[in-house]
């Protein structure tokens, strides 16, 4: 029977193209979106590397960012009495100075090459207390400290991806991070003024949580003493409990260390919650666009259907005739569409899986994008079932002896 | 039931008897009401060559679809072999066809998209046979018909006659005992008409079949056992 089914479709291929191209195009959209789905879940289900809750940000604003001489020595004293003055408050567990905090927009970005290719890394500046406000976990070696900037060389902490990506299975600790030239060839790093050594590995810092394009991160001691850059941000980490009047007795306590400069507080809580708000609005779109498609998609195959139906009322009175019970002319007529949903799924799953293998996955893994196919291939069939039902159901109302007639 | 493994050639066990007691089939729509056929009391004999004549529109192509179980006759009963069937359910009675009935066509009916030898495997389609099984009995029904270097034509690459044969294989194909024809002759020529009518007097002697044909050649139907005349959906003796 299932051969008998393929010839026919082959031999009616210009009508059975239409059907064909629709679940194609139908399938690769569902793949699409299934695979972003998958990756959002997984990314969803991934550990975030810290604790974003009884955290408030406080952004300076007004400090120049490359500001020299005795601005720049005003700016780290400055910078300096504000995070001892938070330090100090009563309702702060913990406060640290830091780029790249958790759900912002604004990033500091390192490039730098990893198994020869280019690969992007958050620098993130900081200071000593970031792990116990964000309350980061140290897997190996030490964070850095107050004191790293007497040290000859400069401390530097990496998360676990870049630590592995890095390395392999071999130690970080006490390894130097490796240095490129402009074409991209490794250079001794004993060669540069400043050499970076790793002191520690800590869990992966996935800072935007779904929405992170890299575990990479490097962190780097603040130097209040002799630092030319410095975070433009406070994260503190209040005691549970802490009211909402505690903002603008924040704001008050920064202004009194640091007057030169303004101060914008916002719970880390909230940031993130704008920031996920921000991606369902095109994610919603998306999703209608997709799903006003699929129904097109449906509604047409239902017709085309139909008129197929219509049209071979002869041919299925003929089978009647000859035999066929009602049933298997509406399995007839569901497996013919299950076999055309077979071709067009094999052919969109070898469209969609070249993604990957052309080395365009977005940062999923190809996994990702068999997932999506696969469910997709589900949905799929699922759809057209339902799609074909009620065109089966008619087929199999075509009666014996009337279809003889129509001639 | 004999499941007929000889295949093609050879009907089973002779062929089926079958009875018509008081049948009317009644066509209503939703102005007009047509009786086509109005109690047709008919016995037909296992092995025998029945013909139907009558003018057209005389209800001869309903007697046949009621006779062959593709339309239910409207009040009466019909009996197959001993059994009534006028009550089967939609599976009992395509099984029925699929096995003991098979059908020839005035317009042969075959599937434009399907060569001879697909065609002439669609009755074989609905019973649990090896792909291999089904291909083999066509090829020799096929070739029983001469058709044998025709197999993979389509029917627009034959002539009528030839087109009429397939669907002559097509209807002996699964070995019924009750072969119902429907002016099988009447699109073809006297000389394909011939071959077409031998075939099938041929096929109820050896075979045992039992033959019922509409026709509107007297010199046919007078080759046949029995004539059964119809007027208006009604018996003329
Ligand atoms: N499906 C149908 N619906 C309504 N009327 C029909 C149908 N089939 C046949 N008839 C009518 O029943 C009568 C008998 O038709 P039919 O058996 O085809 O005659 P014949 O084969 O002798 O020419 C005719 O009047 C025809 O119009
Ligand atoms: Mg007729």
């Amino acid at each position: 029977m299932i051969r008998h089914v393929f010839k026919l479709m082959w031999k009616r291929k210009r009508s059975t193209g239409l059907i064909l191209c629709e679940i194609l195009i139908c399938f690769l959209v569902l793949c699409g979106i299934l695979a972003t789905g998958i990756a959002f879940t997984k990314s969803w289900l991934k550990p975030l590397g810290f604790d974003y809750e009884n955290v408030w940000s406080a952004a300076i604003q007004g400090m120049q960012f490359d500001a020299k001489g005795d601005q720049l020595a005003a700016d780290r004293r400055a910078l300096s009495a504000a995070l001892r003055a938070v330090q100090a408050m009563t309702e702060v567990e913990a406060a640290a100075v830091s780029t790249n905090t958790p759900y912002s927009n604004s990033s500091w970005i390192d490039g730098t090459r990893i198994g020869g290719k280019p690969a992007r890394c958050l620098w993130t500046l900081t200071s000593p207390d970031l792990p116990r406000v964000l309350r980061m976990r140290l897997l190996h070696g030490r964070w850095i400290e107050a004191t790293d900037g007497a040290l000859s060389y400069e401390p530097v902490v990496l998360s676990r991806s870049l630590a592995r990506d890095l390395f392999g299975t071999e130690d970080p600790i006490g390894r130097d991070m490796p240095v490129f030239n402009e074409e991209g060839e490794p250079v001794d790093p004993k060669e540069e003024a400043e050499i970076r050594r790793v002191v520690g590995v800590m869990d992966d810092y996935r800072r935007r949580g779904m929405l992170e394009e890299t575990a990479y991160t490097m962190f780097i001691a603040v130097d209040f003493d002799g630092g030319e850059r410095f975070p433009q941000e406070l994260l503190i980490r209040v005691r549970p409990g802490t009211t909402a009047a505690f903002e603008e007795k924040l704001v008050r306590t920064l202004r009194s260390a640091a007057p030169q400069w303004s101060y914008d507080t916002t719970r880390i809580e909230s940031r993130r919650r704008t920031m996920q708000m921000s991606m369902i609005g095109p994610l919603l779109l998306a999703a209608i666009v997709a799903a006003f498609l699929i129904a097109t998609v449906g509604l047409g195959l239902v017709g085309v259907l139909w008129l197929g139906v219509t049209r071979r009322t002869s041919e299925l009175g003929l089978r009647r005739a000859m035999g066929a019970s009602a049933p298997s002319v509406r399995r007839q007529i569901l497996g013919e569409l299950w076999a055309l949903t077979a071709v067009a799924v094999a052919a969109g799953a070898a469209i969609f899986l070249q993604l990957p293998l052309l080395g365009v996955d977005f940062g999923a893994g190809w996994w990702v994008f068999l997932g999506g196919a696969t469910s997709a291939a589900l949905v799929m069939y699922a759809f057209v079932t339902v799609c074909g039902l009620y065109p089966a159901w008619l087929a199999s109302r075509v009666q014996p002896a009337a279809a003889l007639q129509h001639e | 039931m004999n499941t007929g493994t000889a295949g093609a050639a050879s009907g089973r066990n002779g062929g089926a008897a079958v009875r018509l007691e008081a049948v009317d089939k009644v066509y209503s729509t939703e102005k007009i009401e047509t009786v086509a056929l109005s109690h047709v009391n008919l016995e037909i004999a296992s092995g025998e060559f029945v013909a139907v004549m009558g003018p057209s529109g005389s209800g001869k192509s309903t007697l046949l679809n009621v006779l062959g179980l593709l339309d239910a006759p409207t009040t009466g009963r019909i009996v197959l072999d001993g059994e009534t069937v006028t009550d089967l359910g939609d599976r009992r009675l395509a099984a029925l066809r699929n096995r003991e009935i098979g059908f020839i066509f005035q317009s042969f009916h075959l599937i434009a998209d399907l060569d001879a030898l697909d065609n002439v495997q669609i009755p074989l389609l609905y019973r649990p046979l090896s792909s291999r099984e089904r291909r083999e009995r066509a090829e020799t029904a096929l070739g029983r018909l001469g058709l044998t270097a025709r197999m993979h034509h389509y029917p627009t690459q034959l002539s009528g006659g030839q087109q009429q044969r397939v669907a002559i294989a097509r209807a002996i194909v699964g070995g019924p005992r009750l072969l119902l024809a429907d002016e099988p002759t009447g699109n073809l020529d006297s000389k394909m008409g011939e071959d077409v009518m031998r075939i099938l007097e041929e096929y109820n002697r050896d075979a045992g079949v039992t033959v019922v044909m509409v026709t509107h050649d007297q010199r046919l139907a007078e080759r046949t056992g029995r004539i059964v005349r119809l007027f208006d959906g009604r018996q003329v003796h």
